[in-house]
C-alpha cells in the first residue's frame, strides 16, 4: 500500500514567513517557527521549508533558525536554500532535517548530487525542478529563484540527475505558483515518463482534488502553499490542514 | 532511566533526542562508549548508507560497545540504518554489520517492478505489529513514517516484530530480547512514534 503525501511548503525570507506568486510578489504572512508548530499539531505528512533568503547572491544558511523550526517539528522536514556543500548537508541532517532540497548548485555542481547520495542516501536529496515556459526557447528548468535559465531539455537533465543518485523530484510550473487553478499535469507526465523516483508536484494546488489529478498523473506526493496558508475569499492568513481522514477520502491509499 | 543517543557522525541525532527528552528517560547525546555502555537504553539512528555507518561505528570503538551492551541483556534501539546495522551483513555494501540479530538486509523490490511504488519508499505507512509486539498499543491503527531503499530480513522469524506493506510486505520492526530496531521513523512520527518509545522505555524499564 502506497500513501500520497500532502506537503505543505513554506517559504522563508529574512526569517519570516512568505508566500508568493509567479515567484515573485511576495508577502509577508508570519512567523516560520509559529507555523511549523502548528502545522505539527495538525500531524502534517511532510513540510518542505525553502529559504529563499539563503539562496539569493550572497545568502547563507540559517542553521539556527533551522534548529530552532526542527526542534518544534516531530514530522519529516525537507530543508531548501543555500545548500552547496556536503558539510552544508551534514549539518543540517544533524539538526534534525531529513532532506535537502537542491536547485541553485546543480548548475555548476551537478556532481553535488551523487557525491550527497553516497553518503547520506538517495533518499536525502531531493531536487527541485522549477520549469518557466517560453514561446521562444521552450521549456527550460530554472534556477537561482526562478531567474536562472538552465541549459538542456526539462527531461533530459531530470535523466542526468536520475542517474547521479537524486531521490525525488519536487516538479511545477513557475507560472502557476500561487494562483491556484491546478498543477501542470503534463508536465508531471512527462517527468514520471522519464525517473522512476518520486514525483512531487508543485506550484498551482487550489485543492485537494488538485492533487488527486496529480496522483493520477503520476505524482507520489504534492505539496502546497496558499491553500495551506491562506483562508477565504479575502485570503485571511489561517494555517489549516485536512484531517488524516479526509485526505484518505479524497486520495486514499491506492 | 538514562538514555543514550550515539552520536556518530550519521544520522539525525537531534531529531531522536527532541522526541526522546518528551518521554520520561533523562536523554543525551554522546559518542563516550563508556556512557553508552552504562546508559539504560542506547538509541542508534542513521541516515545513509551501511558501509559508511559501520566503518564510523568502528572507527569510534562503538561496535565493540554494543556488541558488549548486547551480550549482558542491555537495550539497544537502531533506527533506520540504525536497524540495518544490527544485522549481520547488507546488500548495499561489504561490511559486515553488527551481527546482534540474525539476518541480513537487502534491496526493497516491488515485485511487479510497478511505476506506482518508486523506490525510495517515502511516506508513511500502516505497520502491523505481530501478534507478539508489546510495542503498540493494541486495537489502534499505527501509522510511522519511512525513507528507505532497503529492509531487514530476519533469519529466524519470530525476531519479527512488525511489518509493513510496500507493494509486498516486508519487516519494519525487529526484537530479540532488548534488543530493538525500526525500519521507520518513530522520531518524526509524531504521536504515532511517542507512543512508540514510550513503549520501548516501559520494556527497558520491565526488562532491563
Amino acid at each position: 500500500m502506497q500513501n500520497f503525501r500532502v506537503i505543505p511548503s513554506l517559504l522563508i525570507s529574512n526569517k519570516g514567513l512568505v508566500k508568493g506568486a509567479q515567484f515573485n510578489a511576495r508577502r509577508y504572512v508570519g512567523d516560520p517557527i509559529n507555523a511549523v508548530k502548528i502545522f505539527n499539531e495538525k500531524e502534517v505528512d511532510e513540510l518542505i521549508l525553502l529559504d529563499i533568503g539563503a539562496n539569493s547572491p550572497g545568502g547563507t544558511i540559517d542553521f539556527k533558525m533551522i534548529e530552532d523550526i526542527v526542534s518544534e517539528a516531530f514530522i519529516p522536514i525537507a530543508y531548501g536554500g543555500g545548500v552547496s556543500s556536503l558539510h552544508d548537508m551534514h549539518e543540517l541532517f544533524r539538526l534534525g532535517v531529513e532532506k535537502v532540497v537542491l536547485n541553485s548548485v546543480l548548475v555548476d555542481k551537478p556532481e553535488l548530487i551523487r557525491e550527497a547520495a553516497e553518503v547520506f542516501g538517495s533518499q536525502a536529496v531531493s531536487i527541485s525542478i522549477d520549469v518557466r515556459k517560453s514561446r521562444v526557447f521552450g521549456q527550460r528548468v530554472h534556477t537561482h529563484s526562478g531567474t536562472r535559465p538552465s541549459k538542456g531539455k526539462v527531461a533530459s537533465l531530470v535523466e542526468r540527475f536520475s542517474e547521479l543518485g537524486a531521490g525525488e523530484f519536487i516538479v511545477g510550473d513557475i507560472a502557476l505558483e500561487g494562483q491556484r487553478t491546478g498543477y501542470d499535469l503534463q508536465l508531471i507526465r512527462d517527468i514520471c515518463a522519464v525517473t522512476d523516483r518520486p514525483v512531487v508536484a508543485a506550484h498551482g494546488a487550489g485543492s485537494l482534488e488538485h492533487m488527486r489529478l496529480a496522483r493520477d498523473a503520476g505524482a507520489s506526493a504534492a505539496t502546497a502553499g496558499s491553500i495551506f496558508v491562506f483562508h477565504g475569499k479575502h485570503d485571511a492568513v489561517l494555517i489549516t490542514y485536512p484531517g488524516y481522514g479526509r485526505i484518505q477520502e479524497v486520495l486514499g491509499a491506492v | 532511566m538514562k538514555a543514550i543517543v550515539i552520536d556518530y557522525g550519521l544520522g539525525n541525532v537531534q531529531s531522536v533526542a527532541n522526541m526522546l527528552r518528551r518521554t520520561a528517560a533523562t536523554t543525551a547525546i554522546s559518542a563516550d562508549t563508556q556512557l553508552i555502555y552504562e546508559a539504560d537504553l542506547v538509541v542508534l539512528p542513521g541516515v545513509g548508507a551501511f558501509d559508511s555507518g559501520m566503518k564510523k561505528l568502528a572507527r569510534a570503538g562503538l561496535d565493540e560497545a554494543l556488541r558488549e551492551r548486547a551480550k549482558m541483556g542491555k537495550a539497544v534501539l537502531g533506527i533506520c540504518l540504525g536497524m540495518q546495522l544490527l544485522f549481520d551483513c547488507s546488500e548495499e555494501g561489504r561490511e559486515k554489520g553488527l551481527g546482534l540479530i540474525p539476518g541480513d538486509v537487502r534491496k526493497l523490490s516491488v515485485g511487479d517492478g510497478s511505476k506506482s511504488y518508486p523506490i525510495p519508499h517515502m511516506g508513511w505507512s500502516e505497520v502491523v505489529p505481530s501478534a507478539e509486539s508489546k510495542l503498540y498499543h493494541p486495537g489502534q491503527n499505527h501509522r510511522f513514517y519511512f525513507v528507505h531503499s532497503y529492509h531487514a530480513c530476519c533469519a529466524d522469524e519470530s525476531y519479527v516484530d512488525a511489518t509493513a506493506n510496500y507493494g509486498v510486505d516486508f519487516t519494519c520492526g525487529v526484537r530479540k530480547n532488548l534488543i530493538f530496531g525500526v525500519q521507520f521513523h518513530p522520531e518524526k512520527s509524531h504521536r504515532f512514534g511517542l507512543s512508540f518509545f514510550n513503549e520501548v522505555i516501559l520494556q527497558c524499564k520491565t526488562f532491563g
